[in-house]
């Protein structure tokens, strides 16, 4: 079966979403089992209202749940900070990027409203959040069992890395099925869906950058650090580090 | 509404557009006066409409002179709003990444420091790369909707003449001393103009 096909196959009760009868975080059953039926509503613009609500509730609260495993470093005021600062990252990059994708989607030919734009980009931070929260457990259990903040730093890296491969993946797959079911327009332009996920990849890691530090608290346990930078710069100091 | 109308290429009324473009356009200026902080933030938020209407309508009057053959003046009122309020709406739709620039580069007092004078000139780089962006787009817009490179060229050649020298008058925009202490310093500004600015560059590299 090719992944059209599957997708056409996926069904979700988005009506019983928006009434609220499936609970909170019922989205994330669409994500992970039913992406076609999200991008049939999507298209339609059916039920926007009850999956935007609910993929940022998940989005917060998922990722929330993998920051205070960051902050659990060093367990106390920096676990909450964390959990606090991840969910801003995710979510403020995503907001943040919205219009920019609204804009030129829309003069590449897009039909998409503002409404249906917000709702894809929640879709992607949604996906985000959900790897980040599968990898929690691991990432508790090497949390709480290694001294050193390198290997933890690196394995943090990677789980970030694998998450936002896999929300690219998602919305992706959601293009292909979108220009599938649309034969007249293009939803979503293929050349700079890649061009923005350069420019979410940016914002994503000045905000984090910003938002420093994640791991190991700061001596007088401010809530971040308020020095401004360019993110490049800890890609410099990470250098020099390894050289010494 | 107004926005996605102009997005879908659907007619849209003049003053949607108008409205479009100033709110759009004082966002992006807000998002750059952010670097500076406090009053520049609003100067520059008033600045950006200033700017892209003002050169419009002192524009007008020669963009119609080569358009009068085909396009009445309503009409050619109608194009040349078109394509400002998109390049306004893009910028409008950068605006909120160039913010988050703006607020999380190095700065210092009076840009003394290496760290904040590197910023400055990235937060230039951003600022002149999105109004490039913006600027295509509008030109596309124009295009698509003259179907005449001959008259595009020319509009577009008028605008950037007039536009140069207004951007020039409405400086500071980022404030290279790192202060918000100027609005608008007329007489500073009108002391030479863009063009001769750039002459003078241009003679320096090689003296």
């Amino acid at each position: 079966m090719t992944l059209l096909e599957k997708l056409a196959k996926d069904e979700f009760d988005s009506d019983a979403l928006r009434r609220g009868a499936l609970g909170p975080f019922s989205v994330v059953g669409a994500v992970l089992r039913a992406p076609g039926a999200f991008i049939r509503d999507l298209r339609v613009g059916r039920n926007l209202g009850g999956y935007a609500g609910s993929l940022v509730l998940t989005t917060i609260l998922f990722s929330a749940g993998y920051g205070a495993i960051l902050g659990l470093f060093q367990p106390g005021v920096q676990t909450l900070f964390a959990a606090a600062k991840l969910p801003v990252v995710v979510l403020g990059t995503a907001l943040l990027c919205t219009p920019t994708f609204y804009v030129f989607n829309g003069i590449l030919g897009s039909k998409f409203t503002f409404q249906q734009t917000a709702t894809a980009v929640l879709w992607l931070s949604a996906a985000v959040a959900l790897v980040l929260v599968a990898f929690a457990p691991i990432a508790w259990f090497f949390t709480v069992s290694t001294r050193g903040p390198g290997f933890l730093t690196f394995l943090h890296v990677f789980v970030f890395f694998v998450a936002i491969a896999y929300g690219i993946h998602s919305l992706n797959t959601a293009r292909k099925y979108l220009d599938h079911l649309e034969t007249s327009h293009t939803s979503i332009h293929g050349a700079f869906l890649f061009l923005w996920f350069v420019i979410v990849l940016f914002v994503a890691l000045q905000m984090a950058y910003y938002l420093r530090p994640f791991l190991e608290p700061l001596p007088d346990h401010r809530f971040f650090l308020g020095e401004r930078g360019l993110f490049l710069e800890a890609f410099g100091s990470g250098v020099e580090d390894v050289r010494r | 509404m107004t926005v996605h109308g102009l997005l879908l290429r659907r007619e849209t009324a003049a003053p949607g557009l108008l409205a479009a473009a100033a709110l759009s356009s004082a966002g992006f200026g807000a998002a750059v006066g952010s670097y500076t902080g406090r009053w520049q933030i609003l100067y520059d938020a008033v600045k950006m409409p200033v700017y892209l209407l003002g050169t419009l309508a002192i524009s007008f009057t020669a963009m119609h002179l080569f358009a009068a053959k085909d396009l009445k003046p309503r009409e050619t009122f109608a194009a040349a709003m078109e394509a400002v309020a998109l390049t306004a709406v893009v910028l409008g739709a950068l605006a909120p990444i160039v913010w988050l620039m703006s607020v999380s580069l190095p700065f210092s007092a009076g840009l003394q420091t290496p760290r904040s004078q590197q910023a400055y000139r990235l937060l230039i780089l951003l600022l002149s790369g999105s109004v490039a962006v913006a600027g295509i787009a509008g030109v596309a817009r124009l295009h698509s909707r003259l179907r005449s490179v001959r008259l595009t060229v020319a509009w577009v050649l008028l605008y950037q003449f007039v536009g140069a020298q207004m951007a020039w008058l409405l400086k500071p925009w980022v404030s290279c001393t790192g202060r918000d202490d100027r609005f608008l310093p007329i007489r500073d500004n009108l002391q030479g103009n863009f063009y001769e600015s750039v002459y003078h560059t241009f003679l320096g590299l090689f003296s």
